[in-house]
């Protein structure tokens, strides 16, 4: 995300704070795409994801005043907004995840070579670099929980090992990450 | 913030929390600051990784529900005038330039879909000095909200100085077999019921134990004779804030 789109992203958003119709639309143009793709990812259900991304937009309709751009970039929020609804959902359904590894990009790859290459490259590199950092397979975890909503228990049946190992690579994953983003500059 | 309540931030924003751990923290967020700041933290940290994930363009039915959950449009917003006590000269003149002590609270119909009733509630916080003022100069005001020249639905006046809260409903319609009930909203607590709206003006009283700080009035549909529980049982079509200068 390039400071010019971050900064559009925020007038939309603080336009859509007074009620500003036509902003929220162009705020859905903008955002929506993306929303519905990282939700539809998580609980792969179209149906599903669409009622979710509904759900989202009518948050950040009634939302939109909270945001403060000091607090963060427009599209970490629009992105947790939609991430948040989506693995409320996916938690509170009966989720039987059926081996789905033939249709999963190789997530750490793609962010090396990510889709939207000029807009990612402002803020992902440094991410990109610390992942980097990160053994497999706790780094895979790491991206399977955030691209595709896997669970504690259901990265311990991918990788058959314990709950509570997931849970430590977890935590030695997020603490290495935060520690080497606090290096970056 | 402690590092297992870190460690907790960053597990909610990816993702892999317990549900119950889950529904636990996500309590916890709106309250504590240190939380919400560590939750925002992980947000930004992990957000870029959302830059991977290919566009996919949603189907136009999906926008066009957002439209139509969302509250009435500005265009369409009731138009607000205060009406002279006077009947017979109804000089509709903007309420809040003519009387700028009192104040309109917005109101915001909820999403409720196929619930169309055509009801517009406009509530007045009437301060104590100006009650006196009033009493002493003419006769009483009401406001009433207008939606596209109909007819105000239901008018709503409360008298802080006398802990009285008139009723006037218009025209408004509760659905068949079904009565709109009238809801006290503390900020924080559980609405307190101001009983079922008639057809007849009426005076209501202010539930014991009211605060206006941050309160608000709700109507709600309910089964005849209002809700039996004593909470709101039906959908919330109605609800404005308490304002004062």
């Amino acid at each position: 995300m390039d400071k010019t789109e971050s900064a559009e992203l925020k007038n939309l958003i603080q336009a859509t704070a007074k009620g500003d119709r036509v902003a929220f639309k162009q705020l859905y143009e903008r955002a929506g795409p993306k929303l519905f793709a990282v939700s539809l990812r998580i609980i792969r259900d179209k149906a599903l994801a669409e009622d979710i991304l509904q759900d989202v937009f009518l948050r950040i309709w009634q939302s939109a005043g909270s945001f403060s751009s000091e607090a963060g970039p427009p599209m970490a929020w629009l992105n947790s907004i939609a991430r948040n609804r989506t693995i409320d959902v996916l938690r509170q359904k009966i989720h039987v995840r059926i081996n789905q590894e033939s249709d999963e990009p190789d997530w750490y790859e793609r962010i090396m070579d990510p889709y939207d290459q000029e807009a990612n490259l402002m803020d992902a590199g440094a991410l990109r670099h610390c992942l980097g950092t990160i053994e497999e397979p706790a780094r895979s975890c790491v991206l399977l929980a955030y691209y595709e909503g896997f669970s504690r228990e259901e990265l311990a049946a991918r990788y058959d090992k314990p709950v509570n190992t997931i849970k430590t690579w977890l935590h030695r994953s997020l603490t290495a990450l935060k520690i080497c983003l606090k290096d970056q500059p | 913030m402690s590092e297992p309540g870190d460690l907790r931030a960053a597990e909610y924003v990816l993702g892999t929390l317990p549900l119950s751990e889950r529904i636990e923290f996500q309590a916890l967020i709106p309250t504590h600051v240190a939380i919400r700041e560590a939750v925002l933290e992980w947000e930004t940290r992990l957000s870029p990784l959302a830059g991977a994930v290919k566009p996919v363009e949603p189907p136009p039915h999906v926008w066009d529900n957002i439209l139509a959950a969302l509250p009435p449009d500005a265009a369409e917003r009731p138009q607000l005038y205060a009406i002279d006590g006077d009947q017979t000269n109804r000089e509709k003149t903007a309420l809040v330039k003519s009387r700028s002590a009192w104040r309109v609270a917005t109101l915001a119909a909820s999403a409720v879909a196929g619930l169309a009733i055509a009801a517009c509630v406009a509530l007045l916080i009437v301060g104590p000095q100006l009650i006196s003022q009033q009493n002493a100069s003419q006769g009483s005001f009401v406001a009433a909200v207008n939606q596209g020249g109909d007819k105000p639905a239901l008018i709503v006046r409360v008298d802080m100085a006398s802990g009285k809260v008139y009723v006037r409903p218009v025209s408004v319609e509760a659905p068949p077999g079904r009565d709109l009930e009238l809801w006290f909203v503390n900020y924080g607590k559980a609405p307190q019921t101001m009983g079922v709206l008639g057809k007849e003006p009426e005076t209501k009283k202010i539930p014991p134990g009211a605060t206006m700080e941050k309160a608000s009035l709700a109507v709600s549909v309910e089964p005849k004779g209002g809700s039996s529980t004593g909470q709101p049982t039906g959908p919330v079509v109605y609800s404005g804030d308490l304002v004062r200068d």
